[in-house]
């Protein structure tokens, strides 16, 4: 029954999203010898087609690298980037794709990701958003859980992160922060109730750029519990993560 | 004679300066619009393409549905739903979210009188985060003319189980077949096995991890 329910629910939402509007694509004129179209979004689909020097096609959509373009004999076929910035536009000027390189990385503004790693012996995962203030100076909000053998911590913190040198590839950043940690604890301790502390963090991690929107993240940082008891819990964080920028 | 003379003269010099006034004055137009171009014509309206209207169709969001294989309680339905974010053509990556209801435990279905948990703890819960790799491009041909394009990924991620009355790390590990159906559906079968450590209430006395088995098959919108 819930598998039919699903099924109408996934055709209701399907009947929606045909492209309906007519079809008034761009267009832009091959300049080079010929543009070669493949069948599918990628290197590995075979070549079927080529348009000849000044011919004109018309601009379909963009998936990742590669320009689904419609010739005017009405072939559709894909194109890759890189030749599509060969083509002219009415103007009679290169044609302008957009893409994303390691300039952006320096000027980034959002940066979002996850990692995972070890917190105090547990196993942990979190995700974060962060927002860059200038070049050097950003604000991180993350949210992440850790599973340990016998207890369990959830936690929200914000931290204030520094990069001295934000045009290097490899580029060293300092974590200051603060935020809560909720402690759970498993059934088979001795009957302990859920907890919730504030926590301050310090930390030392490095960024780099692989490809495109995307860079890799290390990162050790060291979290005070401050708790009601005597004295105040310190552990390690260390993690390694994958992030987007925008 | 004279008179007749003078008026066709006349006559005739009044056409002829008349055309050729009227033929200057359009002269002199064109003219004054070769001689005079305005430093910016704001009419001039820029053909090129924006990026705006490239239409970018890199994110897909989906639900799925299909059979998990929850280790010590048999196969049940699973549903969920996934979103992914394709960064070239090779790699991707996914957020899933998914749901099991499990019925009773070995010993509970034998024994009908115990019951080791409760019942809102039957559900198998969980989220992940999933890297996916597109390694097998291809088409699948419907007719000799009419073919779609399919891709065979991999997919490895980490993420979070909710089972059991208790939350627990888990790595998943899977692979899935794509069949993109127009521009912006597609279908996938999907394959994943997410590994939990072994349920202590459970446990065979062996501490390896417990893989629980799924497949489905999703319905997505590339958008």
């Amino acid at each position: 029954m819930t598998v039919r329910i699903l099924l109408c629910i996934l055709i209701l939402c399907c009947a929606g999203t045909g492209r309906v509007q007519a079809a008034d694509y761009p267009s832009v004129r091959v300049a080079e010898p010929y543009l070669d179209l493949r069948t599918g979004p990628g290197r590995g689909y075979p070549v079927t087609q080529i348009v000849e020097r000044g011919d004109w096609v018309e601009v379909m959509l963009r998936r990742t690298d590669w320009i689904k373009v419609r010739t005017e004999k009405g072939f559709e076929g894909w194109a890759h980037q890189n030749a599509m910035a060969q083509t002219l536009d009415p103007d009679g000027q290169p044609t302008e794709i957009p893409t994303v390189g390691e300039g952006d990385f320096v000027h980034r503004r959002w940066e979002t990701g996850f990692k995972i790693g070890t917190f105090a012996g547990a196993r942990t995962s979190d995700a974060y958003l962060g927002y860059y203030f200038t070049s050097n100076l950003s604000i991180e909000a993350t949210l992440g859980e850790a599973f340990g053998s016998t207890v369990d911590f959830q936690f929200l913190n914000l931290s204030l992160t520094h990069q001295p040198w934000p045009q290097w590839r490899y580029s060293p950043y300092l974590t200051l922060g603060g935020g809560a940690k909720t402690t759970r604890y498993g059934d088979t301790e001795v009957q302990l109730s859920d907890r919730t502390d504030q926590t301050v963090h310090a930390g030392l991690g490095i960024r780099i750029y692989l490809t495109r929107q995307l860079m890799a993240r290390g990162e050790y940082r060291n979290t005070v519990i401050l708790t009601d008891q005597e004295q105040n819990e310190e552990s390690d964080e260390w993690t390694i993560g994958l992030s987007a920028f925008f | 004679m004279d008179n007749r003379f003078i008026r066709v003269f006349l006559s005739t010099l009044a056409l002829a300066l008349l055309t050729t006034t009227g033929a200057r004055a359009e002269e002199s137009g064109a003219d004054t619009a070769l001689q005079e171009p305005p430093v910016i014509d704001p009419k001039v309206v820029r053909l090129g393409l924006k990026e705006s209207e490239i239409d970018d169709e890199n994110f897909e969001l989906g639900l799925f549905a299909g059979y998990m294989s929850v280790e010590h309680f048999g196969t049940h339905e699973v549903y969920g739903v996934r979103a992914a974010w394709h960064v070239n053509e090779d790699l991707f990556f996914e957020a899933n979210y998914g749901q099991a209801t499990v019925g009773d435990t070995p010993a509970e279905y034998v024994s009908g009188e115990i019951q080791l948990t409760t019942d809102d703890n039957r559900d198998f819960v969980y989220y992940n985060l999933t890297m996916g790799f597109n390694v097998l491009p291809g088409e699948a041909f419907v007719t000799s003319d009419w073919a779609f394009n399919t891709n065979i990924y991999l997919l490895a991620g980490g993420g979070t189980v909710d089972f059991f009355g208790d939350k627990e790390f888990a790595l998943n590990l899977g692979m899935g077949l794509r069949m993109i159906l127009t521009d912006s559906l597609a279908i996938h079968a999907t394959f994943q096995d997410i590994m939990t450590d072994k349920l202590q209430e459970l446990s065979d006395g062996d501490d390896g991890s417990a893989h629980n088995m799924q497949y489905t098959a999703s319905l997505t919108y590339f958008f």
